[in-house]
């Protein structure tokens, strides 16, 4: 296997466009063992590109690197200050020692159904700048999480995170298998602002996604009990056994409720 | 391949493979405080310093220490001392083996603060998985650790 | 409040501490690694092995069965286990071949070359009856004749992983045709019983430090040495094996599973006068240690209630999953969680207090056991009862009951040593060897897996010569340096083992005349060695006068000592996500005499956090014969944050001469939990873990 180490992102780009089998290596903290396993002939190590770490703000957004590990967003007084969803969030990702290898981009890219970050970063509304040789796109976080597990970026590397800050009501919560360290069973994330309620969940479906269901009853101005949980169904495929997530979720988001 | 890194401020060379892991690399090399405990980064076991960052080596790749400073708890005896003594006495070490790796993480830790409260010491060992002790000795010995500095 | 005089720091804490103790892993090694292939199938008959023609095998050194010199049976109880598979394997998992290359690496692609053909046979996955291990039917007085209610429940435990922080290791080092075996273990004679049978000769067997293992390395290191025993003898190299977390996990020996149905009959009063006991362990495949896991269960399972008619009947049945074996506790805690949460449940019909049911029911002098004997220790258990009721307030408590939020006991004992005539069959002796420099070496069998016995024995044999600790050396057990005396289980170091050592420092110390400070006795022993040859001190194990045990009537003492317990847990409970938080924790224990409280205190906090674990977070789920999911990101363990806020811990008693420690507490914490649980909601959880999944079933 050959590995290469390219130190700004056009290295990165020319190697990916050259070589076509090549595998992104970006620490893979939550691959390692199935990156072992497949053994690539050709690793480029995005790693010690300094571009891929930085958080910047600009006009009202926070420009969030996607190889900032969890720890640097949550030393970082900018995530706390602007984008506090993000902030709970990353508390309860992982464990410390994983949480300084672990990145923001390789926790969506993995797109696991009960990964901890993309539920807040779709209703705060993120976008994602994806950068190829001579091009680069930004479009919604929502477009990318299109398939189940690891989403395959063909060309193109993932390089910001673009999160407008703030500006409402949030709630987080995380239910795992124990207080620390655990997976998700399910986790809640919402956004209120003066117009829009947005809502996602984790662990209920094949890849995170916004609860449309329960925006459109949330947006409006009464709803019933009944109503929420039926939501929740339509919400958390409809076809599957899932009472305790669901009563869950209805809780949580009963708890939401009273407090905002 | 070969890498060059810095381990308990001395200058290495090692002849590696692309998928060894970090850990053996250490452990094969004498480091063997660094302990394997799970392999998948839920243990603490094997944690060390890696550019300043406490972090799991099994998830680390030999290769990514190329050029990197490490420190693992052969290289942190004269930082640690207190806390050692500390676990000596409180009775915070049974069979051992999660030792090296909560050490490590307290000095991290301690590093941060000299006032944690029981909940935010607890917070901060959510990556260090003890099954002999139960865990209040061990937060014994680092609320001591900080009244003795 | 009494001063503690006893809490030495450890001796072995230094090395610890200080990250340069070697594990077996650590031990430099330049040998061959080795990986074992095993059954795809729960239960087949192996049809062929093939090895792929295009695949270089030539460095690898391959076993099989045909390579065991000796008998392919490990020699456990019933002696059903074979050590590698022959003709028909019984669980997914069964070890059938092993390999040893020098590089890691290759071990796992070689696998993929070996095809293994099975004809698959019916699985076994329930109690069957003709399937059994062991059946205990033992009745105790006469059935009931007044009319009395009764409540009739059945109580499940889960199997349990135990997680030492290190896997299983084991080293075989060859030296010109001769092999010794270091690893982690808790019994090198039963590993040196193993490999004897195995080749025929008795092998060099050391303990290296041990990394935890809490039951899970009693048996299992016999196989472990075996293998890397046979594969150094063929390669004729050094030999390690190492299971990953996930191999452990998968098929390592874990705690039996357990169903449990109890009858009981009451007054009104909540007066108990029958008790009937339905009770079914899964055993896996072989039987192994099955038989002693099920007769301690039935040992306990009426508590020490006073209960007229008591009728159990009891069943270690064999299923095609991995032998079960011993996890601290060995039946006890599944035996009290059904017994504890009865209890409850009786207080709950009856609308009582369920502390005053168990008031009610204690054992006086005249209360007979399943066995047909008193309870010897009947008023350390009413004075253990009443002393942790009123320290921890749980009158007053139970009454102040807030929303989501319980109080719930436990009240439960362990047997120390082993069983009925097992500690005579062990026979076991200990050693004292007298230096020069006036030092005392412990020669035991006894192991330190970091309970404390390196530090705890010498503190036993320092206190009897009233010297310092310092001058008592613990020697490393390896079979060729040190007399059997016996496995380190059973919670029968301090209990068996220690007062052994007490008889034989006293034998010491009667040759040394009198001396009154450190100097005088250093003065002593040269004296002594001057004029006498003599530098070892022994004693052996002789049954006490009053015990007995009639295996086949299941009459008699049981064990020799009953270490008591009383715990109380307060719960709160999450409305929205239904997960429970243990809040205070109380611990009242009656040991005896505490050897060093610091260590005592450490195994009570471990023994809280593993039985929380079983309580509410340990999810091991078989699915198709095999463990679902063996990562331990998903068998999940507590971690410091989901710990009791609060524990109290307290000894009584602690003049009366000391029995074992090392599993009681883990007996009592389940049914504690739990029973808090159901008295916050009312409800009546008879199952365990109770994850937020369980507990929101519940509360449908």
């Amino acid at each position: 296997m050959q590995i290469v180490k390219p130190t700004t992102l056009q290295e990165a780009l020319e190697l990916l466009e050259k070589n076509q089998e090549g595998e992104i290596f970006a620490g893979g903290s939550d691959i390692i063992v199935s990156l072992l396993e497949k053994k690539p002939n050709f690793l480029i190590d995005i790693t010690h590109i300094s571009s891929l770490q930085q958080i910047q703000q600009q006009k009202g957004q926070l420009f969030l690197g996607a190889l900032t590990t969890i720890n640097t967003l949550l030393e970082n007084p900018l995530i706390q200050n602007y984008t506090p969803l993000l902030y709970e969030a990353s508390q309860n990702f992982a464990s410390h020692q994983v949480r300084n290898l672990a990145t923001i981009g390789g926790n969506i890219t993995n797109n696991s159904p009960v990964a901890d970050l993309i539920a807040p970063l779709l209703v705060l509304n993120t976008q994602v700048v994806l950068s190829q040789k001579n091009k680069q796109r930004t479009i919604p976080l929502q477009e990318l999480i299109q398939q189940y597990k690891t989403l395959q970026l063909h060309q193109e590397i993932l390089t910001t995170f673009i999160v407008p800050f703030q500006n409402g009501f949030h709630y987080y919560r995380k239910v795992g298998m124990r207080q620390k360290l655990s997976i998700a069973k399910v986790a809640l994330a919402l956004y209120k602002t003066d117009t829009h309620t947005f809502v996602s969940a984790n662990g209920v479906n094949k890849f995170v996604q916004r609860l449309s269901h329960v925006e459109t009853l949330l947006n409006q101005k009464n709803f019933t009990k009944k109503q929420l949980q039926e939501a929740i169904v339509l919400d958390t495929n409809p076809h599957s056994k899932k009472e305790y997530k669901r009563r869950v979720l209805f809780n949580m988001l009963g708890d939401a409720l009273s407090l905002w | 391949m070969q890498i060059t890194c810095t381990i308990n401020n001395e200058t290495k060379k090692f002849n590696i493979t692309p998928t060894q892991r970090a850990l053996d690399l250490l452990r094969e090399n004498g480091f063997t405080s660094v302990k394997e405990g799970c392999g998948g980064g839920e243990c603490g076991a094997c944690s060390i310093f890696f550019n300043d960052k406490l972090v799991n080596s099994c998830l680390l790749l030999a290769f990514e220490l190329d050029g990197a400073t490490v420190f693992t708890l052969e290289g942190l005896q004269k930082e640690t001392k207190t806390l050692q003594e500390n676990f000596a006495k409180t009775g915070a070490i049974q069979c051992g083996f999660c030792t090296s790796g909560f050490i490590l993480r307290s000095y991290d830790y301690l590093k941060t603060t000299q006032t944690p409260t029981l909940q935010e010491i607890e917070d901060a060992l959510d990556g260090n998985l003890c099954r002999c002790t139960g865990y209040k000795k061990i937060i014994e010995a680092i609320t001591r650790s900080t009244e003795c500095k | 409040m009494q001063t503690d005089t006893t809490s030495i720091v450890r001796v072995d804490a230094k090395a610890k501490a200080d990250g340069s103790l070697q594990y077996s892993d650590d031990l430099p090694f330049d040998g061959l690694y080795a990986f074992i292939i095993r059954s795809q199938k729960a239960h087949a008959k192996i049809l062929s092995i093939v090895y792929d023609e295009n695949f270089d095998f030539s460095e690898f050194t391959i076993v099989s069965y045909e390579d065991i010199e000796g008998k392919n049976i490990n020699p456990i109880i019933y002696d059903d286990q074979p050590f590698l598979a022959q003709e028909y394997v019984k669980f997914i998992g069964e070890p059938i071949l092993l390999l040893a290359h020098k590089d890691k690496t290759l071990l796992q692609k070689a696998q993929k070359h070996i095809f293994i053909t099975y004809k698959e046979l019916p699985q076994t996955l329930t109690f069957q009856e003709d399937k059994i291990f062991k059946r205990i039917r033992k009745t105790k007085g006469e059935k009931p004749k007044k009319e009395l209610l009764t409540l009739s429940k059945t109580y499940t435990t889960p199997y349990q992983e135990h997680i030492y922080l290190e896997p299983q290791t084991m080293v075989a080092f060859y030296n010109q045709g001769e092999i010794k075996i270091v690893g982690s273990m808790q019994c090198p004679f039963y590993v040196e019983e193993s490999l004897e049978a195995l080749s025929g000769k008795k092998i060099e067997i050391e303990q290296a430090p041990t990394g935890g293992a809490f039951g899970g390395k009693e048996d299992y290191p016999s196989l472990m040495a075996a293998y890397v025993y046979l594969l150094s003898k063929k390669a004729k190299q050094d030999v390690k094996l190492t299971l990953s977390r996930t191999e452990d996990i998968a098929f390592s020996t874990k705690r039996h599973p357990s169903q449990i149905t109890l009858t009981s009959q009451f007054d009104k009063k909540g007066k108990l006068y029958s008790l009937q006991a339905k009770i079914l362990l899964d055993g896996g495949a072989y039987a192994t240690l099955s038989s002693v896991v099920l007769t301690r269960l039935v040992l306990h399972i009426a508590g020490f209630y006073d209960i007229d008619y008591i009728d159990v009947d009891a069943y270690a049945y064999a299923t095609n999953t991995p032998p079960n074996g011993a996890f601290r506790g060995f039946g006890a805690p599944q035996a009290f969680f059904a017994l504890e949460r009865h209890i409850d449940d009786i207080a709950k019909k009856l609308h009582f207090n369920p502390a005053d049911i168990r008031k009610i029911n204690l054992p006086t002098p005249q209360t007979k056991l399943l066995t047909d004997v008193e309870v010897k220790e009947y008023k350390e258990y009413n004075n253990l009862f009443t002393q942790a009721m009123q320290q921890s307030d749980f009158y007053a408590k139970y009454l102040n009951k807030e929303p989501n939020k319980g109080i719930g006991m436990s009240l439960f004992f362990h047997g120390g040593g082993f069983v009925g005539l097992g500690e005579e069959f062990l026979n076991s002796k200990v050693s004292l060897y007298l230096k020069e420099n006036a030092q005392v070496e412990i020669k035991v069998s006894s192991t330190e897996m970091g309970q404390g016995a390196m530090t705890t024995l010498p503190q036993m044999v320092a206190k009897e010569l009233k010297i310092d600790p310092s001058y008592v050396i613990y020697t490393i057990p390896n079979t060729k340096k040190v007399p059997n005396s016996g496995p380190t289980v059973s919670s029968r170091t301090i209990m068996i083992v220690g007062t052994l050592l007490q008889k034989a420092t006293k034998k010491l110390k009667n040759t040394l005349g009198v001396y009154n400070s450190t100097q005088e006795y250093e003065q002593q022993v040269s004296i002594y060695l001057q004029t006498n040859k003599t530098r070892e001190f022994q004693a052996q194990y002789q049954k006490p006068k009053d015990f007995y045990w009639d295996e086949e009537r299941f009459s008699g003492y049981g064990y020799s000592g009953y270490s008591l317990g009383c715990y109380i847990a307060e719960v709160a409970i999450d409305p929205i996500t239904f997960q429970v938080y243990v809040e205070n924790f109380y611990a009242f224990h009656d040991v005896g005499e505490v050897i060093n409280l610091t260590l005592a205190q450490g195994q009570v906090e471990g023994a809280i956090a593993q039985g929380l674990g079983y309580a509410l977070l340990e999810d091991l789920v078989y699915e198709n014969a095999k463990v679902k999911n063996p990562h331990i990101s998903h068998y999940v363990a507590p971690l410091a944050s989901d710990m009791p806020k609060n524990i109290k811990i307290e000894f009584l008693n602690t003049q009366a001469s000391p029995k074992g420690l090392g599993e009681l507490p883990i007996d009592g914490v389940a049914p504690a939990i739990i029973n808090a649980v159901a008295n916050a909601l009312d409800i009546e959880p008879n199952t365990i873990p109770l994850t937020p999944e369980n507990l929101e079933k519940l509360c449908r």
